[in-house]
């Protein structure tokens, strides 16, 4: 099961993008709100890239019949797809607060989990747009402009504000990241009903 | 009712007929006009205005050679571009539609030499080998879409359409999306999108591939009638389809050409060559390593051969080649593996 | 007549729609279409005018030196470098350089400051504004720029009220120039261009550009007669007229709600017409030609990732201070900055040589980036270059290279 080949560019903009955080923040001695910025910020921002193109390889309709008349289930294959990113997510935001926390940032538990939610929610966002429309050029876009209205003093979206963190607000996130599996769940079940139809 | 309507459908086809001949012949005497520099003479080959005429082409990807000295002369009609997959058949025909850049050669289509894109894309139709269109969009539609491409004018293109989609036979499904047509009914729009600049060559990339008996042959003919006024290249690897449509035909293997000419004299070199004999089932092995086997079937314990041999065998009638054996023939006889003939090769 | 097919091609995609709908609810979250509440009446003497910044030295060395002194003690700046906000410690050495710049300040020895006494030192006698303002301007850069102490940013610590003179300079300023609606219209444009259109038009190049590719037509695309100067541009215009058709209407349906406030006075109804192309069309022509060229160029959405970068950065480039909202690189000019009166017209009006300058600057970028494209598109139709492949190839070749190193 080939999944290296397809993710292997996201995993490596994900590292870029952990890469680019220290330059565009400060990252000595925060404090936990302080360290929550470019955690919601920027390192959220990996949840977009590493779930949205789960359905990538199949985009084409010819390898998509290809693969749906395979003996192994796509929903398989996706159902692993999904957990093997969410596996890496989780990976790489933990390591980043390693990385944080040695560089003498308040990090507590709460945060890290906060920030994963907030990654499995803007890529829950994405997978589902994929699944609906079958382009993943356009299901970028629901994320990156739910992630812009945030932006736009978003305080209305109530739980779901992303920069909660920062204000020292933690109430929302396990709301976001049930609504995020909840919506990665919807995006392996309408591909399955996709399938069906076809 | 039907019959008034395709009776009118051929009074159509016949004015039309002669309406393009009327254009075709002003419109070669104006490109004649246009291209009336003096007649470069190279290898002995003289410019043609309406040849295809390719000396010395080379083209590599990376260090990898894919046409290696070329020299081709292509005359009106159908011509067969033969040659297992990889052989450069594609890689050729890209050459030709200026869709690939030549790295050494000469090639000119009808007199136009191929740096000069623009004009080249102007007399050329292509059909490509693995090719779609927007699938949402319907029948006329991509028709129209790609005509305004071809840079023609509204009212030729909406007339053009109507009567390829007619020629192609796909006028009853011109308000269907694209996305809901068959293998067939695509590769038959796939000519008539081809066909929509009224090109003087129309270059078809293995057009046969995939699609059914029935719906093969009807592209067959149809790509003979369109050979009538037009140079028709068909690169394949299927014998049949040479076999009932092309005269001329070159076989390509592994960058080089094998072969350019008639198929009957492509046969001749065959003639003398070619046997058959029945054998059990048991002595296929020795068969094998002994001869060159261009068929076989097998009937219960029998075995029907059918193989190559430079001199006469005992026990094998001698027997008419047929363009298959005669293409085997040839790539044996220029050094490709017999493995390669049995195993590779696509024939 | 292929601008015709273009357009719909864009139009007819799920992008698009998406696109539309998120435009209106990301400015109906902002209020852009509630403008109705917010009248402009003409000032009377005796009122609360609001305040504005002003270069005072007698309020800006206290409040300042006593900003300075409170970090000190605690080592710990605040500072906005690319306008995130970042946290600044220093180490022995350049605390000790800090200690100097402040010891020109107050006159005690830095030695003593250093001891972190409690009492703050008061401001040296006759220190002048001019030393003072060098003395900051080192500061700042000690701390790597973006703090409040930079020459710029220095106008922060002083305020004074606007005057009813003042307000009412103001206030016929926007009646004469803005004819009230120009403001409205600057607004609109704030908002729009900072939050939806200097993102998103990226993904509706990305997604026409990739949609040959997706239908497998591309050969017989670029086998056609058509030139790719002709094929780019007028997709490139295809995706400029789209995005701004529900931007004007928009922009006219945010305008028109005040247009019954102002009864009997001078509008300017074309207003949201002028400043859409003026303001909001050269942020929406770069993010486009941005995403042509590098979806044509690697055949992959990368342009997104790129543009999301820019944006990102721009738009922590600040808003809070005229200077950067009008700042000659930036990708969405803010109008967010100053204080008082929601249409800072004395801003716009400051600023606004600076403002053409940097539109200018963005549709000259936009159209030598579409040009570019226009190379691109032709050498891949050429076969000059394989797009995709090729450079997915050097990825993936970098890629595997590491792994079997890493092996």
């Amino acid at each position: 099961m080939n999944m290296r080949h397809n993710s292997i560019l996201h995993i490596g903009l994900s590292v870029l993008v952990l890469l680019l955080t220290p330059v565009l923040f400060g990252m000595t001695g925060l404090d936990e709100a302080a360290s929550a910025a470019p955690l919601e910020m920027l390192v959220a921002l990996i949840g977009i890239i590493l779930l949205t193109p789960v359905f990538l390889p199949e985009q084409n309709p010819e390898t998509e019949e290809l693969v749906s008349s395979k003996y192994v289930s796509s929903s398989v294959i996706y159902i692993i797809r999904v957990l093997y990113s969410l596996a890496v997510l989780m990976l790489l935001i933990l390591l980043f607060a390693v990385y944080m926390r040695e560089s003498g940032c308040s990090i507590s538990a709460a945060l890290v989990c906060g920030t994963i939610a907030d990654a499995v929610f803007l890529g829950g966002l994405g997978i589902v747009t994929a699944a609906l429309t079958g382009n993943t050029a356009t299901a970028y876009m629901v994320p990156v402009m739910y992630y812009a209205l945030c932006f736009g003093g978003g305080k209305k979206l109530g739980a779901f504000y992303l920069f909660s963190m920062t204000e020292g607000d933690y109430a929302g996130k396990p709301w976001m990241l049930a609504a995020g599996l909840l919506m990665t769940g919807l995006a392996l079940w309408i591909k399955e009903l996709k399938r069906r139809w076809r | 009712m039907g019959r008034i309507g395709r009776h009118a459908d051929n009074l159509f086809d016949l004015v039309d007929k002669k309406l393009k001949f009327i254009r075709y012949a002003f419109y070669n005497k104006s490109r004649r006009a246009l291209y009336s520099r003096p007649v470069k003479k190279e290898r002995g080959i003289k410019m043609d205005d309406s040849r295809i005429i390719i000396t010395g082409l080379s083209k590599f990807y990376g260090s990898k050679q894919a046409l290696e000295h070329v020299d081709l002369v292509i005359g009106q009609g159908m011509f067969g571009l033969l040659g297992r997959n990889g052989a450069g058949k594609t890689t050729l025909m890209k050459i030709l539609t200026t869709l690939l850049r030549k790295n050494d050669g000469e090639v000119s289509i009808c007199g136009v030499p191929l740096e000069n894109a623009k004009e080249i894309r102007r007399i050329v139709g292509y059909l490509p080998q693995d090719f779609s269109m927007y699938p949402t969009m319907r029948v006329e539609e991509a028709m129209d879409y790609l005509g305004i491409l071809s840079g023609i004018a509204p009212g030729e293109r909406r007339r053009r359409t109507e009567q390829l989609l007619r020629r192609v036979n796909l006028y009853g499904q011109k308000k269907e999306k694209v996305k809901a047509l068959s293998g067939g009914m695509k590769r038959r729009l796939g000519i008539a999108q081809a066909l929509l600049n009224d090109p003087k060559v129309l270059i078809v990339d293995e057009p046969t591939a995939g699609l059914d008996p029935e719906e093969r042959i009807r592209f067959r003919n149809l790509l003979c009638e369109v050979a009538e006024e037009r140079i028709v290249i068909l690169s394949t690897h299927i014998v049949g389809d040479i076999e009932a449509t092309c005269e001329n035909i070159a076989i390509l293997n592994e960058g080089r050409l094998l072969y350019s000419g008639t198929v009957d004299r492509l046969l001749g070199t065959a003639r003398g060559k070619v046997f058959t004999r029945e054998a059990d089932k048991r002595e296929l092995p020795r068969l094998k390593k002994e001869f060159h086997i261009t068929s076989m079937h097998t009937q219960g314990n029998r075995v029907y051969l059918r193989f190559l041999s430079e001199t006469p065998v005992k026990d094998a009638r001698l027997c008419e080649p047929n363009i298959e054996d005669a293409y085997m023939l040839y790539l044996y006889e220029n050094g490709a593996e017999e493995s390669d003939l049995l195993t590779g090769g696509d024939l | 007549m292929l601008f015709v097919r273009e357009m719909k091609k864009v139009m007819c995609s799920v992008a698009y729609l998406l696109f539309v709908v998120i435009l209106v609810v990301a400015l109906y979250s902002q209020g852009v279409f509630h403008f109705g509440k917010d009248v402009l009446e003409e000032p009377q003497p005796g009122q609360n005018y609001g305040v504005r910044n002003v270069e005072s030295p007698e309020q800006i060395m206290p409040a300042a030196y006593d900003s300075l002194w409170w970090e000190f003690t605690v080592n710990q700046y605040t500072t906005y470098p690319i306008g995130l906000y970042k946290i600044v410690h220093l180490n022995e050495t350049e605390k000790e350089q800090m200690a100097q710049i402040l010891s020109r300040l107050n006159g005690v020895d830095k030695t003593k400051l250093l001891e972190s006494p409690e009492e703050m030192p008061p401001l040296r006698e006759g220190l002048t504004y001019e030393e003072f303002k060098r003395c900051m301007d080192e500061a700042d850069r000690l701390l790597g720029g973006g703090s409040e102490y930079a020459p710029n940013s220095l106008i922060g610590f002083g305020t004074e009220d606007i005057t009813y003179e003042e307000a009412k300079v103001e206030y016929q300023l926007v009646r004469d120039k803005d004819k009230f609606t120009g403001g409205y219209a600057r607004l609109f444009c704030d908002y729009a261009g900072a939050i939806v259109l200097s993102i998103l038009p990226v993904f509706l190049a990305i997604v026409l550009c990739l949609k040959d590719r997706r239908a497998r037509m591309e050969e017989l695309i670029y086998s056609r007669r058509a030139s790719s100067w002709k094929i780019v541009w007028v997709r490139y215009a295809a995706v400029l007229a789209s995005v701004m058709l529900p931007v004007i209407l928009l922009s006219y349906y945010s305008n028109m709600k005040v247009w019954g406030l102002y009864k009997g006075l001078k509008l300017d109804y074309l207003a949201p017409l002028k400043y859409d192309f003026g303001w909001l069309l050269p942020s929406v022509m770069v993010t486009a030609a941005l995403g042509m060229l590098l979806t044509e160029l690697t055949g992959t959405p990368a342009a997104a990732a790129v543009q999301c970068l820019w944006w990102f950065m721009d738009i922590n480039a600040g808003y809070k201070d005229v200077q950067s909202s009008y700042a000659l690189l930036r990708l969405a000019p803010r109008h967010n900055a100053g204080i008082n009166s929601r249409f800072r017209i004395t801003d716009f009006l400051g600023n606004f040589n600076r403002l053409v300058q940097n539109r200018l600057l963005m549709a000259g970028i936009a159209l030598a980036l579409v040009a570019l494209t226009v190379c691109v598109y032709e050498w891949k139709r050429r076969g000059i270059i394989g797009g995709r492949k090729r450079i997915k190839g050097i990825f993936t070749g970098i890629f595997s290279r590491k792994n079997e190193h890493a092996a």
